[in-house]
This record gives C-alpha cells, structure tokens and sequence, in this order.
C-alpha cells in the first residue's frame, strides 16, 4: 500500500488546525493532484516539491505514477506555502525513501526552495502550540525558526537547512551539509523601530505632571481606557509611551499570545525569545483599518491592536484618525479580541490592551482651551473636531485628563518616583484583583461587566450616594456611573481599601470626569 | 543514435512483440492487434477475465524524454476510448467492463528489457 501521512498546521488567524497530508502513489495516468481546500501559493507546492525532490538527488514517484496529495480535513481552508515539507515527507513515505513510522507524532513545516532548500515561514510558534495540542511531539522546522518552535515546553525541535538533511535525519543516516537558510526579513526592522528605547524610558524622566502620573497609575493598575488631552507640548505622548514601563509583566497567557501574534506578523526576534514585557504600539492617525484592526489582501495579517495586547496602544491625535479605524476599534475594547470576516473565513485574534488617546484642544493644536487667541480653527472645523471626541470610542473611555502645558519649577531637591516603585504599586492592585476575580473570566476591573460590579462588589452606601447624586445632577450618565463605579475599586486596589468608599468614589468622579484630583494626592506623589 | 523511420517502426514491432508476450504470460487472451479505426490504431486488445482491455504499448531506449508513462496524455488517453468505443462497435460486442493499459518497454542498449504493466489508465 502506497500511502503515507505527514503532519503540519493550517492557520487560521491566531488560531492553528493540525493537518494530515496524506500523499497516496500509485499506478496511473501520471500527474500530481493536490486536493483539500488549498489556496493558490500552496497548489503551486506541487511544483516546488517535484523539483526539490529531484533536485535533492531523491526518486521523484511522479514520473511514472499517479501522485494524489490530500490535506485533511478536507473543508478546512488552507493557505500558505510552509506545507511543502509535509507533502514532499509525505510522497517520499509512500514511496518508501523514509520509513511512514518515523512520520508519526511529527510536524514537519517549511516552504521548499527548487534546490531542496528550506525557506523560513511565518506563524511558526502558534502552529507549533496548535500542534503541541493534538499531541505532536516532535517538529521540524526551517533552522532559523528552531528557536521560536521551542518556545513551546515539551517540543523536541529539529532545525534543518534543506529536504536531504530532513531525510538523513528520518533515515538516521549522516546528515549533510546544506547552505544555510536565511532568516525571515521582519523581525530585527521592526524591533529596531523603537522598543530598544522604550525599555530606557522612566516615569522618573517626568518633572512635574503629578496628576496625570496618577491618572496613569490607576489606568494601568485596573486596565481602564483613557484620555489625554491638552495642547502642543504639554507630554501627552511623554507619559503614554512611560505606561508599560509600570505595567507588571505579562501573565503566561499573554506571553504566549503576544509572542504568537508577533509570529504570525513576521516581527518576532527569535533572540529575545517568549515576549515578558508588555507592548507599546502607536499607529500614526493616517494608519489604514487593515493595518489597525488586522487583515490586508490574501493572508490575513494581525494589526497593530494585536499587537499592542497585553500592552499599550496609543493613538496620538486620535480626533484626525479615519472614521472606518474608529468604528473598527469598537469590538476590541468591548470584547478583547478582533475578528476579521472575510469571504470564507472569519480570522480571530487576541486584542485586549489599554488604548490610551490623546488628542489636542482643538484642530490646529494652539488652542489653550476656551476661546484661545492663538487658534486659527474655523467654527465648523472646531465643530467637526468636538463630534469626534465624542464618538463612539470616547464612550468607552474610563479616564479623562485634561493636561496643562506645564508650570513649574524643576526643584533638584525632590526626587522623582521611577517606574519601578510605580509597577509595584499596580503590580499588588492587579494580584488584588486576580484574587478578587478568581472565579471569573475577567481579571481587571476595567473589564469587569457592571451587573456583576452591582451584585457582589458594591462599593459603600455613602459612596453610591455621592454617585447617584452626580446623575441626579445630570453631570453623569449612568454608563458613566459604571465606569466610576470601576474606577473606584480601581483606586481601592491601589490604596489596600476593601471596599470602595466616598474617598475612592470622589477620586474615582474626578478622573472620570477630567476634574482635578485632591491636592492631596498630587502633593503627597511630588514628596 | 541516428533513427529513421524504418527502424522506429522495427522498434515499435519490438515493442509490441515483447508486450504480446509478457500480457499472454500474465493470462490475458488476445482478440486483436494493431487495429486500425477511425481515430488511430489500437496496439492490442485483449481479454482479461470479463474485461476487455484496450492496451497502448510504449517503447524508448532511454527516458531522456520523458518516461512512457508521461506519453499518455489526456488527449491521447481520449483518443483511446474513442478507438475502443469503435471496436466495440465494429464486432458488436457488449462486455461487461473496458478498462485502458499502458505496457512500457524499457530496452536499453544492452541487458534485458524491463517491462512494466499498468493496469487501468481509466
């Protein structure tokens, strides 16, 4: 019987599907059929495979027999050209160049060059991780990618250069030399593009902007969304770009899904290894919707949300952002994910970080606030610009902050707070938290749902007074009312409280509602 | 090796005489060779059991050119159906099931030929 199974990995998004490819050489009209839902860069494998196994001095069945290649499950779409490896394995098993027992509980990923070279693909680590749930124990991988396959615990990796060496090392016979592979392009650019910088960055850097430190600290302490806005030059971007050097690094959960995504989008520096801290990704306010929320034409390719999760997605100048971008951004703060449908498939990726905005007064950015002298904006254009603060998006923002250009006086007697000492702060409220919500789906209080705020964790009688005046006064909305409720165990996690109380509440009101914070805690942070 | 008309055909007679042989060996009875129809020419036909078999011969000193296998295009797999539909007609018999052969010679300059049979082209 001339069949044999390999195994490899259809991706779907994030998301990773084991696939038997079955190759099955038999007697004939010759020819090489490749069946199961295959995309047009894979069905040309039938080609790249035939001359790398020529090429690799191996018998290439199709010359005198009918050579049929089926990828199952068979309505799974697949895509890509990392199956070459499994269906030239395949078609070399079933002809009996390599032993179809050496096949099992093996994946074999790598797209093939027409030399019988192997080529670097994108997405390796989340097809490894899909593969190392349906109990594959053994991958081979092009070798520059052999680091980022064994990120996954209990994967033996094999990392190889070419089609001969992946058959000696079946075969147990001497491996031989290959010219090495060369890396995927992405990875170093895109690492270099800034987040050697960002890990230098201290909130310690910042002289004076106490409130917005504050404002800051609880936003990331409970994961709340949130709002600078102020003009020209008052540090907007400053303190944004600060936010992940106080975050605590990424649960394991993160880790691996960040790392995954910055797989699937060719950005991963396999010698930084598994992501720790979180991300900071910016969009420029041009940035199309593909390129925010994930997708792009063929391969579905995650945005810079995803890239962003577990971390800090900052969109400066957020009112000048396209509308589609804002409206796509709607899904990812409620849900945390982002699903991207497209004709045939509907691709989901992970996509839960703190988005912080920041915007100016006013269009060309002089306005002081008021009716400013310096600002040159036409009435309709300040028109236009209000309606897009208040767009959908800014509803689910939690923290407002109206920053000032500052004024003040560098004092080198008073030594500022680093980051450091800030992270622990956040990092007791987060573990408060996680204890507090053990049970449930959610671990922070930005994303905790409001019935279930209103059922088990009210904050004190007096506190929802002090609240439920604020509505009463029309100041608040009751979605409003929700998000100070949060606010305000936010606030109680920082300060050790068990239960939000009119303190918390008042603290709470006033980063909602962009109000100055109680002197005390500014002048207590400035020493 | 220079060919000529005269020795393709003596090879293709070669090819045919070696192939006769090997099928009456595997248990195939002959009804007819090279028969001419409209289409072409069928090399053999035979019987196998209740299956008539339409079988094409293909003969080369080499692969240089492709393998015999590789000559069996689908427009001469075509041809072939047509030409069996065609002998079909012309002696009036109904069998029960009709399957295309390939019968590849491989004859090189010296040793013995290699002959591979290959059941059911479709």
């Amino acid at each position: 019987m001339a069949v044999a199974t390999a195994h490899c990995v259809a991706l779907s998004g994030a998301v990773g599907h084991l696939v038997d490819v079955q190759a099955d050489v038999s007697p004939g009209q010759v020819g090489t059929t490749l069946v199961g839902r295959v995309d047009s860069a894979l069905n040309e494998g039938r080609d790249r495979v035939r001359m790398a196994i020529e090429n690799s001095d191996l018998a290439w069945a199709g010359t005198t027999k009918r050579v049929t290649v089926l990828l199952s499950p068979a309505d799974l779409p697949k895509s890509g050209a990392h199956f070459d490896l499994a269906i030239a394995v395949a078609i070399l098993a079933a002809t009996g160049e390599v032993d179809p027992r050496a096949l099992e509980s093996t994946a074999f990923i790598g797209e093939l060059a027409l030399d019988g070279g192997l080529r670097s693909v994108h997405g390796v680590l989340p097809m490894v991780l899909a593969a190392s749930k349906r109990e594959i124990q053994h991958v081979f991988v092009p070798e520059p990618q052999a680091r980022e396959a064994s990120m996954v615990p209990g994967m033996t990796v094999l990392g190889l250069r070419s089609l001969r060496q992946v058959v000696a090392a079946l075969t147990d016979s001497e491996v031989p030399e290959a010219p090495p592979v060369p890396p995927l392009s992405g990875g170093r650019f895109l690492a270099w593009r800034g987040a050697e910088r960002l890990e230098e960055v201290d909130m310690a850097d910042l002289v004076g902007l106490e409130d917005a430190k504050y404002a800051v600290e609880v936003a990331a302490a409970g994961g709340h969304h949130m709002l600078l806005d102020g003009p020209k030059g008052c540090g907007k971007t400053s303190i944004a770009e600060r936010i992940p050097s106080i975050m605590p690094d990424l649960t394991t959960s993160e880790s691996v899904e960040l790392t995954a995504i910055r797989s699937l989008a060719g950005a991963l520096d396999p010698a930084l290894g598994m992501a720790t801290r979180p991300p900071f990704s910016a969009p420029h306010h041009d940035a199309s919707k593909a390129s925010v929320v994930g997708g792009g034409s063929g391969r579905v390719r995650p945005g810079l949300i995803s890239l962003a999760h577990g971390g800090v997605l900052f969109m400066d100048e957020f009112p000048l952002f396209r509308t589609d971008v804002i409206e796509a951004l709607r899904e990812p703060l409620e849900n945390g994910d982002i699903t991207v449908a497209r004709g045939e498939e509907a691709v989901t990726m992970p996509a839960r970080s703190m988005v912080v905005l920041a915007a100016n007064p006013c269009a060309c950015g002089n306005s002081t606030g008021g009716k400013s002298p310096e600002c040159t904006c036409t009435p309709v254009q300040r028109r236009d610009y209000d309606l897009r603060m208040r767009g959908p998006i800014a509803d689910r923002i939690d923290v407002v902050r109206h920053l000032t250009a500052a004024r003040f006086t560098y004092d080198p007697l008073v030594v500022q707070e680093t980051s450091a000492a800030v992270r622990e702060r956040v990092t007791e409220a987060r573990r408060r938290q996680a204890l507090r919500y053990a049970e449930h789906d959610w671990r922070l209080n930005g994303q905790a749902p409001s019935a279930a705020l209103r059922e088990r964790w009210p904050m004190t009688r007096e506190a929802q007074k002090a609240v439920d005046h604020e509505i009463g006064q029309g100041r608040l909305s009751r979605r409003g009312a929700v998000k100070v409720h949060r606010l305000a165990w936010t606030v109680a996690d920082l300060r050790g409280a068990p239960i939000p109380g009119t303190y918390e509440a008042s603290v709470a009101l006033s980063l909602r509602q962009g109000h100055a914070l109680p002197t005390a805690i500014v002048s207590e942070r400035a020493g | 090796m220079t060919t000529t008309a005269a020795s393709r055909q003596a090879m293709g007679r070669y090819g045919e005489a070696v192939a006769e042989r090997h099928l009456i060996g595997q248990g195939l009875v002959v009804l007819d060779r090279n028969w001419r129809g409209a289409a072409g020419e069928i090399d053999l036909v035979l019987r196998e059991g209740d299956t008539l078999v339409i079988c094409e011969v293909k003969t080369r000193y080499d692969n240089a050119y492709g393998t015999p296998h590789q000559a069996i295009t689908p427009a001469k797999l075509e041809r072939l159906k047509r030409l069996g539909a065609e002998w079909i007609a012309a002696r009036g018999l109904v069998p029960p099931e009709t399957r295309i052969d390939l019968v590849a010679i491989l004859r090189p300059d010296r040793g013995a030929a290699h002959v591979e049979h290959v059941r059911g082209l479709c």
